[in-house]
């Protein structure tokens, strides 16, 4: 289990980091979210050693990381770098030996790899040929070629397209399956709440929502209302009890409601004709909650 | 050897060793060389073609002795004995010159467009010639105006306690030996200093070290790539080591073999290895202060910068040893700085070639060398943890300062 501890860390006068703390156990995936600036990159490289903590502490199983320790964690940087005149195998096999990974085991592995992240291309290819795409995918072999047991990964989905995004998705689930302990940023929230089980939002370095995806959202109430029913209209839904706002969405309509109680009365009124195609009460969207909680704290 | 550190210093030194430029590199130091050879033969091999043509105006005696010699003179003597003449076919630039003899004087007239005269070697000429005219005059022997020409013959020699040796062979070794080492150290710590230089820059701004941080740690990046490319030095010195004795075992009969070998045997097998240790450490410490300024950069761009004081650093020793060259060193501010780490490399040899140093003096130089590269391996290691990661807007001057500088200096300065 890995155990970040009231971490501070500072730049002269800015507070990059404040009272950080969470844990990460076996087959648990942490998002940290944040606008750019908010602390996540210095938390990572906190975690790597390449800067040092101010006060605070990073414990793996309850012990101080050790450089033996620190070389099993997979990591992918924000900052996508490769070596472009070397070919894919060349620097593998290099930043696998560096890891401690033997050289044939490197080379089995990398062929799967290549393969289950549908990498275009062959080992051999020089970096500077492949797309932006491959490059980044390459870049992520690097990070996991040495079947690491915590990966870090900054901004795993940027720049990448919706096909590519979902491999790296699949990708992250398998690990977890197989007891790994991960940590990324991100972004983009939709993909932040379908493989996160735990969250950490961070504003100018503080935290401001920490716990489970799920238990955060529904901390906010279901005021969220989809509906889609053929004979009412926007000002029909405008004039119920409860509703703060309506806006159109596809064939339907999404409510804002000032308190999820009110879903009751709507539900009665919106169905007294009979059937209607759908009706979802939800929690706002880790995006809306992000959006709010940017807002409320500057 | 920490593994890691090893794996560093091995993808160093073959990804260099692969390239081209390498090996382009090893065959640098002979173009100066060779471009000069082939120049200075063209050179002399156009203008020994045509010997200039000269109109003598001297007494008949004179004049023969002068013809029957114009081969070796490089003159062709034409038949013109009239003075006006003469110099007005100069005007016309019919010949190349005007050699004009009254009474033991001599007057050499020549125009723009001539063909060169060696005038030394028609001034010893026509002395050795006016010589034999007095002898005659004065009805000397030939026994008796050799006698009297003859120079004094003074014989020096450096008298040392485990040799001595022929002072003009070892003044000559002395200062060829001085200038060599200032330039060949120089090339060397400019050549080297620039590939670590660009390897660690090249990592920073292609955003790969965060990658190669988290696969290993500063401390072996930093070692590793340092020993990589001190590796690479190395294998350019044993290549020329090779290279060097093959052709000395294989030309030591040859005439211009054993023309040099009275200068060489100055230079004991000791020598060439305290030289060959004294550099390599020198060279490896410039390598680490390369390291600390590429460790600044943003950039490839910014290299060529970074580099600068580097150079500058280098340029010392290498003024100090060219400049000291003709005077040998024989002097206290030369002889100081042959101790300090980062200077002694080019000046220390050249004291112990000359006996200005000892071999204690010259072990205490490379003392304090090894000295001066640990502490720097150690305070650059610091430096370059701390900035190797960082990407500043500053220009590498401040951000130096801001790195060496303690954190209540800044504070109070700010």
């Amino acid at each position: 289990m890995i155990n970040v501890s009231h971490l501070n860390k500072s730049f002269g006068d800015h507070q990059a980091v404040a009272d950080l703390s969470f844990t990460i156990k076996p087959g648990e995936v942490l998002g940290l979210i944040g606008q750019n600036g908010a602390g996540k990159t210095t938390t990572f490289r906190m975690i790597l050693d390449f800067i040092e903590a101010d006060s605070g502490s990073i414990t793996w199983d309850g012990q101080p990381i050790s450089d033996e320790e620190r070389r099993q964690i997979g990591f992918l940087p924000e900052e996508r770098g490769l070596y472009q005149k070397e070919s894919i195998e060349e620097q593998v096999l290099y930043l696998a030996a560096l890891h401690g990974m033997d050289k044939q085991a490197a080379k089995e592995a990398l062929t799967d790899w290549m393969n289950k992240l549908q990498v275009v291309g062959k080992v051999d290819d020089l970096v500077q040929t492949l797309s932006k795409g491959n490059a980044q995918k390459v870049q992520m072999i690097l990070a996991l070629i040495f079947k690491p047991r915590f990966i870090i990964l900054d901004e795993p989905f940027s720049g990448l397209d919706p096909v590519n995004a979902g491999i790296f998705m699949d990708t992250i689930k398998e690990l977890k399956k197989q007891g790994a302990m991960i940590i990324f940023s991100s972004h983009n929230m939709d993909n932040v709440t379908e493989i996160s089980d735990h969250l950490v939002m961070l504003k100018q370095g503080r935290t401001v929502l920490q716990g489970n995806v799920q238990a955060i959202r529904e901390s906010f109430g279901r005021t969220r209302l989809y509906v889609e029913a053929p004979d009412l209209t926007e000002a029909d839904y405008s004039a119920m009890n409860g509703v703060e706002r309506v806006q159109k969405q596809g064939v339907g309509y999404l409510l804002y409601l000032k308190d999820e109680a009110a879903g009751h009365t709507i539900f009665d009124q919106v169905t007294k004709n009979g059937y209607i195609p759908a009706f979802s009460q939800q929690p706002p969207t880790l995006a809306e909650i992000f959006k709010t909680e940017v807002m409320t704290h500057e | 050897m920490n593994k890691q550190i090893q794996l560093v210093a091995k993808h160093t030194y073959l990804s260099r060793i692969k390239k081209k430029s390498f090996w382009w590199l090893l065959l640098a130091p002979f173009a100066p060389v060779l471009v000069g050879a082939v120049v200075g033969f063209a050179v002399s091999f156009f203008s020994s073609d045509k010997s200039a043509e000269i109109a003598v105006i001297a007494p008949t005696q004179m004049r023969q002795a002068i013809k029957s010699d114009q081969k070796e003179l490089k003159l062709k003597v034409n038949n013109e004995d009239n003075e006006e003449k003469a110099k007005k076919a100069l005007e016309k630039e019919d010949i190349d010159a005007v050699l004009i003899i009254k009474d033991d004087q001599g007057t050499l007239l020549t125009q723009p467009k001539s063909e060169d005269v060696d005038t030394s070697k028609l001034k010893t000429f026509l002395s050795t010639l006016s010589l034999s005219e007095k002898a005659a005059k004065y009805q000397l022997s030939k026994e008796q105006l050799v006698d009297l020409t003859a120079p004094f013959k003074l014989t020096a020699k450096v008298q040392d306690k485990n040799q001595s040796k022929n002072s003009e062979a070892a003044d000559t070794v002395k200062q060829m030996l001085t200038m060599a080492i200032g330039i060949l150290v120089f090339v060397i710590v400019s050549i080297y200093a620039s590939i670590i230089g660009n390897e660690i820059a090249n990592e920073k701004s292609s955003r790969i070290m965060e990658t190669l941080l988290a696969a290993s740690s500063a401390k072996a990046q930093y070692y590793g790539k340092i020993i990589g490319v001190a590796g690479l030095l190395l294998t350019q010195i044993g290549i020329y080591a090779v290279a060097g004795t093959t052709a000395v075992v294989f030309s030591m009969n040859a005439s211009w073999a054993k023309g040099i070998a009275p200068y060489l045997s100055a230079l004991t097998p000791g020598f060439w290895f305290f030289t060959l240790c004294l550099i390599v450490i020198a060279t490896a410490s410039y390598l680490v202060i390369a390291a600390i300024a590429a460790s600044l950069v943003n950039d490839q761009s910014q290299i060529s910068q970074a580099m600068t004081p580097v150079s500058m650093l280098a340029l010392i020793p290498y003024v100090v040893a060219i400049s000291s060259s003709a005077s040998s060193g024989n002097n206290t501010f030369v002889k100081v700085l042959s101790y300090i780490p980062l200077m002694g490399q080019s000046i220390m040899p050249s004291q112990v070639a000359n006996h200005y140093a000892n071999w204690w003096q010259a072990s205490l130089s490379l003392l304090l060398a090894v000295v001066g590269l640990v502490f720097l391996l150690h305070f650059g290691l610091r430096l370059y943890k701390k900035n190797v990661l960082s990407y500043s807007e500053e220009n590498i001057t401040k951000q130096l300062l801001a790195s060496i500088l303690p954190k209540k200096w800044k504070q109070k300065k700010s």
